[in-house]
């Protein structure tokens, strides 16, 4: 059976999120549910459709991982680029300085 | 250059307000994510792949040195560190959180700056020729009409919900530097026979999955009647442009399924009506505009500069980076200094909030403070006394941007792809990356001579590589990426859609792809032919049978 | 839906119906392009108030001829993004000089308002939330404009008028209207 997980974007940040749980999204894909077979994970994405307003969440999809004693693997390089950033090295590779005004 | 009057800033400051509010409510849940999208899209406000990204206008690619260090300063206090120049002239920022955004408006709005239509199905930055106001072959300043329609674009209540984005270019020059032909109007300022100045109207060209040359529509229009024709053009293609399939709704379909010759009568319909209302410019009011895009006071020199000619013979770095980089100028004893945004193994269009300060600087010591940006993700100095290049590149080389390689094979313009954005389907940047590192040097470079470069990560082809010498398609095959080639693309006023060549190479054999085309290219070329020349001469036979040999 | 005319929420007193065989003499009647294409004879001789509601697809050019008939012409979104009818409404202002009501109904959002009213809109039939969510006030968020619309159009009539002289029309550098002090810079 395919596994399936299933992340959107938050709305707050923009960033990366995956469904935890019912209503639960994390940053982390290790939180992530894996969801068997493609009927179960449309049912999921139904319930994440309708609470996208209220989860502050946008876009959220479905796509396969594998998994094994590791955890969770993404197969696309999209995906790979969702998790880890962009694959090449930012000009600056550090995170936003908070200058005072 | 232009500065906002009043209604400008009232303008700015009512519309950062608006969409401060707009953000708000949508933090607060009272507003939907569909509700809002429609509004941060008018806001150039973007939702991509890691977070959002905002697209700053940038009029005609025009900047003022506050104005880079405003951009250096929102760089830094909201994004990573840098920035990305686009093939639009305009510049994005792509970590950025919601709850910043109305901040950044207001930091822009203090420099004269905003998002204003970078987004949506609006009429978009208004681009002209990078070098406009200082270029040798220009008969007038493309600004001047570039600001015309940008202000008569701006929240154009008619056009606010076009069938899709609208993109309009301007160029006063024998060169086209704005890619004319790819745009959905492109205007060509020209003399005709009796020496009136008036505008070529092109319409409906694009890239994108139908690449389309966009057909004359009316050789000659005189500046006087610039609006009130657009304005005809625009209300026939909000009415008539197809609004059921996202991917036929630019006005090229329009045009392509009309017809050119009917679709210019329905647009000369609908202008008879309405020429002399009150859109008719009158010639004070564009003498009024070119008064704002007065040339700086020049220095009187004499073209020869024997500090430049000194500096030429003791550095041949520096002479090859001036034979590049530095465009005729027609000031005598001044030249158009291009900052190359493609170092070997970087990343094209991006500049780091050091380098934009930077840049800021030079600008203000030896170029007026004016920078440009150009269709080809680089940055341009319009105005250095020829005494002074020499000084500007040392400065440059400080900051990691004295790459003599403009309009080189390594000046490639890469759209930002898979690795940041949502609609990608292989990544494009590292790409760029490898090629700018295998064919880094620059006698090598000079040695193959003029020759553009494209890459594009999906059919959007934002990198435009349907008119690229060399264009490169990132698409998906069987879930790997893979790099499909086009050959004989061509924007320089012979233009040409390029054609594929044979079925797509994988990431790590693109670069040995290119080098066997450059090869052909060098084995069989004639009498100093440029390599668009010479694959006009050759045709594709010679460049597929190398690439395509059998093993 | 709530109909929101001169920055106020009125009882919307027109009437819709699907057949026309029975239609009452004094009956503001709000008809379809199809009804009144069927039963143009009849129709001119309502009455009352007659009401011509177009589709998103239907450009008034259809019904240039008649437009005296009507003193209400009703534009339909089905969704936001449909604009055609931004077009639309300018041309019955200032193509054909509709003075009547010329309403926008269907999919509109609170930020459109000041859009739809520059291009000759002056009724908006809105959500029952438009009250409590303020939306009257959307109209007066910008209050510079850069180019000229219906909203200019009519004010250049009266400056017109007022100079016989001027017999060719010229750009206008000052417009003012109640609502708006306006200029555009070029």
């Amino acid at each position: 059976m395919t596994q399936i997980v299933i992340t959107a974007n938050r709305a707050r940040e923009g960033c990366v999120v995956y469904l935890a749980g019912p209503g639960i999204w994390s940053k982390n894909l290790s939180d992530a549910l894996v969801i068997e077979g493609k009927d179960a994970a449309d049912a999921l994405l139904s319930g994440a459709l309708r609470d996208a307003a209220a989860d502050a969440i946008i876009g959220p999809y479905g796509f396969p991982v594998s998994v094994n004693n590791d955890g969770i693997t993404v197969l696309s390089q999209r995906e790979k680029i969702r998790i880890h950033g962009p694959s090449i090295q930012i000009p600056s590779a550090r995170e936003k300085q908070h200058v005072p005004l | 250059m232009y500065h906002y009057n009043n209604a400008d800033h009232q303008l700015i400051a009512e519309r950062v307000e608006q969409f401060g509010s707009q953000v708000q409510r949508r933090l607060n849940n009272e507003l939907s994510e569909e509700e809002f999208k429609p509004l941060r899209l008018m806001n150039g406000l973007y939702l991509q792949l890691h977070a959002y990204m905002l697209r700053v206008a940038i009029p005609y690619g025009t900047l003022s040195s506050d104005q880079l260090r405003k951009l250096a300063v929102i760089a830094q206090r909201y994004d990573r560190g840098y920035g990305h120049f686009t093939t639009r002239q305009n510049i994005q920022y792509n970590w950025l959180e919601l709850e910043d955004v109305p901040d950044i408006l207001v930091e822009l709005a203090e420099v004269e700056m905003h998002a204003i239509q970078t987004s949506g199905n609006c009429i978009r930055n208004v681009t002209a020729d990078p070098l406009a106001g200082v270029a040798a072959d220009e008969i007038e300043d493309a600004r001047v009409f570039a600001e015309i329609v940008r202000q008569w674009s701006t929240l154009h209540p008619e056009f606010s919900f076009l069938p899709r984005k609208f993109k309009i270019a301007v160029s006063a020059a024998e060169n086209d530097r704005v890619l004319l032909r790819s745009h959905d109007i492109a205007l060509r300022l020209h003399r005709n026979d009796v020496g009136e100045t008036g505008f070529e109207v092109m319409a409906g060209g694009g890239q994108g999955r139908t690449p389309v040359l966009a057909p004359t529509i009316r050789e000659f229009l005189p500046q006087a009647d610039l609006l009130s024709y657009l304005e005809a053009v625009l209300r026939v293609y909000n009415q008539l442009g197809r609004r059921d399939n996202i991917y036929k709704a630019r006005i090229k379909i329009l045009v392509m399924e009309t017809g050119a010759e009917a679709f210019a009568a329905k647009v000369e319909e609908e202008w008879a009506r309405i020429k002399d209302g009150a859109l008719f410019l009158p010639e004070a009011d564009i003498a009024r505009i070119k008064a704002d895009f007065a040339p700086p006071i020049y220095d009187d020199l004499d073209d020869t500069d024997p500090a430049l000619a000194a500096d030429l013979a003791k550095n041949p770095n520096f002479a090859r980076w001036v034979r590049s980089n530095v465009d005729t100028h027609k000031q005598p004893g001044y030249g158009i200094a291009t900052i190359s945004l493609k170092p070997p193994g970087g990343i094209p269009g991006d500049v780091t909030a050091e380098q934009m300060e930077k840049i800021a600087a030079i600008a203000d010591h030896f170029g007026f403070g004016e920078i440009r940006v150009t269709q080809k993700q680089n940055l341009v100095l319009p105005s250095v006394r020829k005494r002074d290049l020499y000084a500007v590149w040392l400065e440059l080389d400080e900051i990691d941007l004295a790459a003599g390689n403009a309009g080189l094979l390594t000046d490639i313009v890469a759209c930002p792809g898979l690795d940041y954005c949502n609609l990608a389907n292989a990544r494009s940047i590292p790409i760029a990356q490898r090629l700018s590192e295998r064919f880094h040097d620059l006698e090598e470079q000079h040695d193959i001579g003029e020759i553009t470069l494209n890459i594009s990560g999906c059919i959007n082809a934002c990198a435009q590589h349907h008119t690229a010498n060399i264009g490169i398609l990132g698409v998906d095959k069987k879930g790997t990426e893979h790099y499909q080639i086009t050959l004989g693309g061509r924007a320089d006023g012979g233009d040409a859609i390029g054609t594929i060549i044979g079925p797509a190479f994988t990431a790590k054999e693109v670069d040995g792809a290119v080098d066997t085309i450059i090869n052909v290219y060098l084995d069989q070329r004639q009498d100093g032919e440029t390599f668009i020349a010479a694959i006009g001469r050759l045709g594709l036979e010679p460049f597929k049978e190398k690439l395509y040999a059998a093993a | 839906m709530p109909l929101l005319k001169n920055g106020q929420f009125i009882d919307d007193l027109w009437f819709e119906v699907e057949a026309l065989d029975h239609v009452p003499a004094d009956t503001p009647l709000l008809v379809s392009l199809e009804q009144w294409r069927q039963h143009r004879d009849a129709l001119s001789q309502h009455v009352v108030p007659l009401g011509l509601r177009l589709a998103n697809d239907q450009s008034p050019e259809l019904v240039a001829e008649d437009l005296r008939h009507f003193t209400l012409i009703a534009l339909d979104f089905p969704k936001f993004t449909d604009g055609r009818s931004y077009s639309y409404a300018r041309i019955l202002r200032e193509r054909y000089g509709f003075e009547g009501e010329v309403r926008a109904t269907g999919n509109i959002l609170r930020d459109q308002l000041a859009l739809l009213q520059r291009c000759g809109f002056d009724a908006f039939v809105v959500p029952d939330r438009a009250e409590s969510e303020g939306w009257v006030a959307a109209f007066t968020e910008i209050s510079v404009i850069f180019q000229p619309a219906a909203d200019t159009y009519s004010s250049r009539r009266e400056a017109v008028r007022q100079r016989p002289e001027r017999t060719r029309a010229r750009a206008l550098r000052i417009i003012s209207s109640d609502t708006v002090a306006a200029r555009w810079a070029y």
